[in-house]
C-alpha cells in the first residue's frame, strides 16, 4: 500500500510533461496534415517530397530543378509539363552519358516520366531534370521558386523549389 | 601498495618469491602489462598502416608518357594559357558551355567545394572550363559564368579550329545538335573532368558523378 501511495504523486508529476508532449504531437499532426494537404493535388495522391535547384550564374539562360514525386494513389500518373514565372519555357530533360563519356541532354522520353501507382519519380543531377529555359532571373541561393507540374490526368501540383547548395 | 596488502608480505619471503611461481596478483599485473603493450602496438600499427597505405584514386589514373598537350586558347581575362605557368600546381580541365544547366554546374560546383575543402592547398588548384559553344559563349559571358562558382576559375575560348584541335588532343568530343525552338541548339560533349599534375602530365579523369569528397581526397594526393 505504501508503495502504491508513493507512486501516486510521482505519476502526477510525470503527467504534466506528457500532456505537454501530447499537445505538441497534436500540433505537429495538424501541421503535417496541412503540409500534406497543401502539397497534394486536390487529393490525387500525388506528393512532391523534394524540390530543389542549384543557384545559377546571373548570366545563365538555363537552370535545372530536381523534383521527387510520390504517387500514393492506385492510379498511374504521367508527368507531361511544367511551368514557372521564372522560365520563358520549361522542358523536362534527361542527361545521359554514352559509353565514350559523351554527355547528351535530350527531352526526356515519356517512359521516364511515369509516376506509377504506389511508385516514385525521382530527378537528380546528371539525369532527369526540369529544364528552365529563357530564365527571366537566375535563381539565387536561399530563394523559393514556384513551379507547377502538370500530369496527363489533368492534375496539377504547385511546388516550391528551394534553391540550395547541395 | 602497502605491505599489508601484499600476499607473502614477510620480508623474509621476498627473495624466495622472485624465484618461485608468481603469486596471482603479480601474474594479473603481468597479463595487464602484456595486454596494454599489445593494444598499444595494435593502435600504432593501425596509424602507421593508415599513413603508409597508398591512396586509391576515385578518378581514372593515366600514366602519360609525355606532358599534357599545349592548350592554345585564351582565358576570359584576355591572357593566353600556358601550362608551363602551372608547374607545381594542379590544373583541372573541363569542356562545357554556359547553356548547360545540369552537368556543367554540377561539375563546377563540385570542383569549387573540393577547393574549399583543401583550404590553403586549394590555391594550387586551377580550374579551367573550355567552351564547346564558341558561338554563344563570349569571353564576357564565360567569365561571368565560371567565376560564379569560384572567382579563381578561368573560362577558355579560342578560334573554332583551335578549340577543335585542343579538344581532339584531350580526347574530347563535342557536337552541336538542334534542340527545340525554346531550348535552341544543345551541345553534346565529353563531360569528364581532367587533372594535369604538378609535373605537367595528364594524370586523372573523373566522370560527373564524382563526389566533392572523393575529388578532395584525390586532389590532396595529387598536390603531394
Amino acid at each position: 500500500m505504501n508503495r502504491a501511495g508513493g507512486r501516486g504523486p510521482e505519476a502526477g508529476v510525470r503527467d504534466q510533461p506528457s500532456i505537454r508532449r501530447s499537445r505538441t504531437r497534436k500540433w505537429a499532426a495538424i501541421l503535417a496534415t496541412m503540409l500534406v494537404v497543401s502539397a497534394c493535388g486536390g487529393g490525387s495522391g500525388l506528393e512532391v517530397t523534394d524540390a530543389w535547384g542549384r543557384s545559377s550564374p546571373m548570366v545563365a539562360e538555363a537552370a535545372a530543378f530536381y523534383v521527387t514525386i510520390d504517387n500514393g494513389s492506385d492510379t498511374d500518373e504521367q508527368l507531361v509539363a511544367a511551368s514557372s514565372d521564372r522560365c520563358g519555357a520549361i522542358e523536362i530533360h534527361n542527361s545521359k552519358m554514352n559509353d565514350d563519356g559523351v554527355m547528351m541532354m535530350n527531352q526526356a522520353d515519356p517512359s521516364l516520366l511515369a509516376v506509377p501507382a504506389g511508385g516514385t519519380l525521382e530527378m537528380a543531377p546528371g539525369g532527369l531534370h526540369v529544364m528552365c529555359l529563357q530564365v527571366t532571373e537566375a535563381p539565387q541561393l536561399g530563394e523559393d521558386i514556384d513551379l507547377t507540374l502538370e500530369f496527363e490526368s489533368g492534375t496539377s501540383l504547385d511546388v516550391v523549389v528551394s534553391i540550395e547548395d547541395r | 601498495m602497502t605491505v599489508s596488502e601484499r600476499p607473502h608480505s614477510d620480508a623474509d619471503n621476498l627473495d624466495q618469491d622472485l624465484g618461485s611461481k608468481p603469486s596471482p596478483p603479480r601474474a594479473r599485473r603481468r597479463v595487464w602489462a602484456v595486454a596494454a603493450a599489445v593494444a598499444a602496438a595494435g593502435i600504432l600499427a593501425f596509424f602507421v598502416g593508415t599513413a603508409l597505405r597508398p591512396h586509391i584514386y576515385a578518378g581514372t589514373v593515366f600514366q602519360s608518357p609525355s606532358p599534357a598537350p599545349a592548350i592554345d586558347l585564351i582565358a576570359h581575362t584576355g591572357e593566353p594559357v600556358d601550362l608551363a605557368d602551372y608547374r607545381g600546381e594542379v590544373v583541372l580541365l573541363y569542356f562545357g558551355y554556359t547553356h548547360c544547366p545540369d552537368v556543367c554546374p554540377l561539375t563546377l560546383s563540385n570542383a569549387a567545394k573540393a577547393i574549399d575543402n583543401l583550404g590553403s592547398d586549394g590555391e594550387r588548384v586551377n580550374v579551367m572550363m573550355v567552351t564547346v559553344d564558341p558561338e554563344r559563349d563570349t569571353p564576357e559571358l564565360l567569365g561571368e559564368y565560371v567565376t560564379f562558382f569560384d572567382e579563381s576559375f578561368l573560362g577558355l575560348y579560342g578560334a573554332e579550329q583551335d578549340l577543335a584541335r585542343t579538344a581532339a588532343l584531350y580526347g574530347v568530343f563535342y557536337q552541336a545538335r538542334e534542340g527545340t525552338p525554346e531550348s535552341g541548339y544543345l551541345v553534346d560533349h565529353t563531360a569528364s573532368l581532367m587533372a594535369i599534375d604538378p609535373d605537367g602530365f595528364l594524370r586523372l579523369l573523373w566522370t560527373p558523378d564524382v563526389t566533392n569528397e572523393d575529388l578532395t581526397a584525390d586532389l590532396r594526393e595529387l598536390l603531394g
